[in-house]
């Protein structure tokens, strides 16, 4: 815009593209790594090949982890959806106290991981379901991110019920259909966006999580980022930067079909 | 779900009344059973006492916040975090402002794209962000590398456990926060102000300080707060990537817990964490309110 | 003399399309020139390049014989009242006005008095202590008023001030414009799309479309004697009709070439046959009640033709009358 002077411009524009830059720094340096034929992580790279992703699959710890990790996530994302989708509906639609549920619901984003985990660690750890332990279960891991999971669900779902259109569900009834009906007949097709964005907010909340993972897993159902956390100062391995990649690229995979999804639902 | 049956109605009669409660119960439970009981057990084992060779013992003490409030140890833990959760935040805002105000004013594809890469870093994993910037830092690592191979440097540069490469990370996991609370506050403001202000004869500079900062003061300091509690959690970033002698709450919380098996005093540290926490918001919201009035 | 405000062949382009298109234009000192025309004809481009929020891509533009293409807005003796007002929300009424005199390097002790005097001009005397925020419309654009003419510029721009006000407020607005031109007698450049607005307040009036000026004149001119087709269906309203399409149609004088006569509906009246000098036959298709006066639609030979009476007219649809029009009301434009 003209309102700026010149040299202002080409200041922020520079600025822009170092943040830019640094953005990509971790990603892009993890990214070359996994593909090095070294031994150890070091720049300069002498040769490239898969053959860490070959150790990467071949060993038991990494796939067991990667296998928990999903397994967390999508008890994750299943949970928070069970909770969080009637939830914000109910939300969406009130008017006496709401402000005060929305904040207590919201409440756990605002306490650091660590606490979290510590705190259902020793309060809940302790428990046994079923005659299983709770603690290192990965059960409870779940019940832990769905902790974050469901008031970031809120927060995407609100809206999505708010701006729907009341009077087409009331439409729906006066066309004969029973309020179940028009429940997922009306109202959840309309929403749907809403709905998938925060499952897929929930999953990938829980993929990445590591703190409160770290304090509620044993070695058997330790997560992904988990045992990269614990590798970090024994390995220095690119086998490392590869774990970070498929850690990284599963998150952008789904986004992936996140969109694709929402591209071909919109074709129609 | 009698919800059309109602509002066609009476709208607010008992039966949708109960409905809604009935479709919060389960949330509402949840967070009640999974956040709000650990939270109160943290608090009443932050009392116990710690015996030398178990967990802890029930008691009702104040030894394990007397220890967290004056241990030379303790207390250097709760500065340093203090700290560099003020440098962490303080940049952050900085760069994000730049930075958002340059999105504010870029259109389509660019801004998208801009957009994107600002999501970027929410997207990751924290600890992809530590394992990334530890391959950039170190003497062997990227940076090291690339300063020699373009002739800036001479020999082999070490960043790795240093108070920058902290401060780079813990910046790098705010960022998408700062960002995105500053430009939803920049798209509400009417661009035609700066313009008039210029008309009327402030020059750029003028119109920024006289115009655009007072507009934005209060999403500055919004995210100033969301950054700052946010790194005042976190403890990977800063212990992979910092010095040795840059020790967190978190840290400690997890090193008394896991390894000196201290619950009361770990669960005495998490709680101070939480009480600095719920101060640090609350003074923002009571600065925002005596601000006063006028802005957008 | 020079004049206060110079374009000469000032051309702005965004893309493939020009905007501006080499236009030329005067305005001198404490006249009130107002760019009139549809929206995409480019007055509010014209009046961008005259503050200097944009730049022309060739040509000169003269503030008071000055060159001021080449500086940025800030540096200009222009200000601009915008369609939104553009108060600063953070700033007070009174801080608001001061704004100007400020940036200008006002002396503290003489900016107070300023403000006042220039809100009691614009009748806001009153909301000194008030924000933008707490007022209506109309009230906010009385401010962003005061806030341009207390600076005294060499050149106060207007555009399209009133678009985003009811009815009421812009009619209000309209007249203290007005007055306020006749009190200070500033120098003005408006734009605007409602022709009626620029007939109230213009000394001059420059028709625009598709870049060009198409006209420029005082609102009697425009409207009396317009120079072509544009001109005369975009200010006031219009009948027309191709003169070879039509069969029962008299003229005292025919054109020799083919022509299309253009008439105002105030030019036209029932007749009877033999008393008027040039008239039409016309089949009635609508009578409109208006309050207080009818409206008759009637229709030629696919041509549509409506005028006013006051008096109920004794007549229905289909019926076919004779609307007749005295030969100086008639203008007549070229086929193109």
């Amino acid at each position: 815009m003209l309102d700026q002077g010149r040299t202002f411009t080409w200041l922020q524009r520079g600025f822009a593209a170092l943040v830019v830059i640094y953005v990509i720094i971790p990603l892009g340096v993890t990214a070359v790594v996994a593909f090095s034929n070294d031994n150890i992580i070091r720049f300069p790279i002498r040769g490239y090949s898969g053959r860490w992703f070959g150790e990467f699959l071949k060993d038991p710890q990494w796939i067991d982890a990667a296998w928990n990790s999903l397994q967390v996530a999508l008890l994750t994302a299943g949970m928070s959806m069970a909770l969080a989708v009637p939830a914000s509906y109910a939300l969406a639609r009130a008017r006496a106290h709401r402000t005060k549920i929305q904040t207590l619901l919201l409440l756990p984003l605002f306490v650091p991981g660590v606490v979290l985990g510590i705190s259902v660690g020793i309060g809940l750890g302790g428990l046994e379901v079923f005659g299983a332990p709770l603690f290192g279960s990965r059960f409870l891991v779940a019940c832990a991110h769905t902790l974050w999971a469901v008031p970031l669900a809120i927060t995407v779902l609100e809206p999505s019920f708010e701006t729907l259109d009341r009077s087409l569900v009331e439409a729906a009834g006066d066309l004969g259909a029973s309020p179940l009906r028009g429940f997922f007949g009306v109202t959840l097709p309309l929403t749907k966006t809403g709905i998938v964005s925060a499952a897929l907010f929930s999953f990938i909340t829980s993929m990445n999580e590591f703190i409160m993972a770290l304090f509620l897993t044993t070695r058997d159902t330790q997560t992904l980022p988990v045992l990269l956390w614990l590798s970090l100062r024994s390995s220095s391995t690119p086998v490392l930067a590869v774990a970070s990649f498929i850690l990284a690229g599963s998150v952008f995979a789904v986004l992936a079909i996140g969109y694709i999804w929402y591209a071909l639902s919109r074709r129609r | 779900m009698t919800d059309i049956a109602t509002v066609a109605h009476v709208g607010r009669g008992p039966r949708t009344v109960s409905l809604r409660w009935l479709l919060l119960a389960p949330a509402i439970m949840f967070i009640a059973i999974v956040f709000g009981l650990p939270l109160m057990y943290l608090v009443r084992m932050s009392f116990n006492l710690h015996p030398p060779d178990g967990t802890y013992v029930e008691a009702w003490t104040l030894k394990n916040y007397i220890t967290v409030l004056t241990n030379p140890l303790q207390l250097a833990t709760i500065g340093m975090t203090v700290y560099i959760s003020l440098v962490t935040a303080a940049i952050t805002v900085t760069g994000s402002f730049i930075f958002a105000h340059f999105v504010w004013g870029q259109k389509g594809k660019l801004r998208t794209v801009l957009l994107a890469i600002a999501l970027g870093p929410m997207l990751v994993s924290e600890i992809s962000v530590i394992i990334g910037w530890r391959m950039f830092f170190p003497s062997n690592g990227l940076l090291s590398y690339s300063l020699i191979w373009t002739g800036l440097a001479d020999e082999k540069i070490n960043l790795l456990a240093t108070q920058t490469a902290a401060v780079v990370g813990l910046s790098y996991i705010s960022m998408p926060y700062c960002f995105f609370t500053i430009l939803s506050v920049l798209n509400g403001i009417d661009r035609n102000l700066l313009t008039a202000s210029g008309d009327l004869g402030a020059s750029p500079v003028r119109t920024f300080f006289r115009v655009l900062l007072p507009l934005t003061k209060g999403a500055l300091a919004s995210a100033f707060t969301q950054a700052f509690v946010f790194t005042m959690g976190i403890y990977a970033t800063t212990n992979a990537l910092g010095p040795d002698s840059l020790w967190t709450m978190g840290y400690e919380i997890q090193r008394q817990m896991l390894s000196r098996r201290d619950w009361p005093l770990a669960s005495a540290i998490a709680v101070v964490l939480v009480v600095i926490i719920t101060l640090a918001a609350l003074m923002a919201q009571w600065l925002r309110h005596r601000k006063g009035r006028g802005h957008a | 003399m020079s004049s206060t405000l110079q374009l000469r062949r000032v051309v702005k382009r965004y893309g493939d399309s020009v905007a501006v298109d080499a236009i030329d234009l005067a305005v001198e000192q404490g006249e009130f020139l107002t760019l009139l025309g549809p929206s995409g004809c480019g007055k509010t481009t014209t009046l961008r390049l005259i503050g200097g929020m944009d730049w022309p891509d060739a040509g000169t533009i003269e503030i008071n014989g000055v060159r001021v293409d080449n500086l940025p807005s800030h540096k200009r003796d222009t200000v601009t009242v915008f369609q939104s007002g553009a108060l600063f929300p953070h700033l007070t009424v009174a801080e608001n006005v001061a704004y100007g005199l400020k940036m200008r390097g006002v002396p503290r002790a003489d900016i107070s008095p300023r403000v006042k005097r220039m809100l009691d001009v614009v009748r806001m005397g009153a909301f000194v202590g008030r924000y933008p925020a707490e007022m209506s419309g109309g009230q906010r654009q009385r401010v962003a008023l005061a806030r341009a003419m207390v600076v005294e510029p060499s050149i106060l721009l207007f555009d399209e001030p009133m678009s985003a006000l009811d009815l009421k407020m812009r009619i209000e607005l309209r007249s203290e414009i007005r007055r306020l031109h006749e009190e200070v007698g500033f120098t003005a450049v408006f734009v605007t799309h409602d022709q009626s607005e620029a007939m109230a307040l213009s000394d001059r009036i420059a028709v625009m479309n598709k870049g060009k000026i198409v006209q420029i004149g005082t609102p009697i001119e425009i409207f009396e004697r317009p120079s072509n087709e544009f001109v005369y269906t975009f200010v006031g309203e219009s009948c027309s009709m191709n003169i070879d399409e039509q069969s029962e149609l008299h003229l005292s004088q025919r054109p020799t070439s083919p022509q299309r006569l253009y008439l105002r509906p105030s030019h036209l009246r029932l007749v009877n046959g033999s008393g008027a000098e040039n008239f039409v036959a016309a089949r009635v298709t609508d009578i409109e009640y208006l309050g207080g006066m009818y409206r008759v639609h009637a229709e030629a030979n696919g041509c549509r033709l409506f005028f006013d009476s006051t008096e109920a007219p004794e007549l229905g649809p289909n019926h076919v009358v004779k609307i007749g029009w005295n030969s100086d009301d008639a203008t007549y434009f070229p086929v193109s």
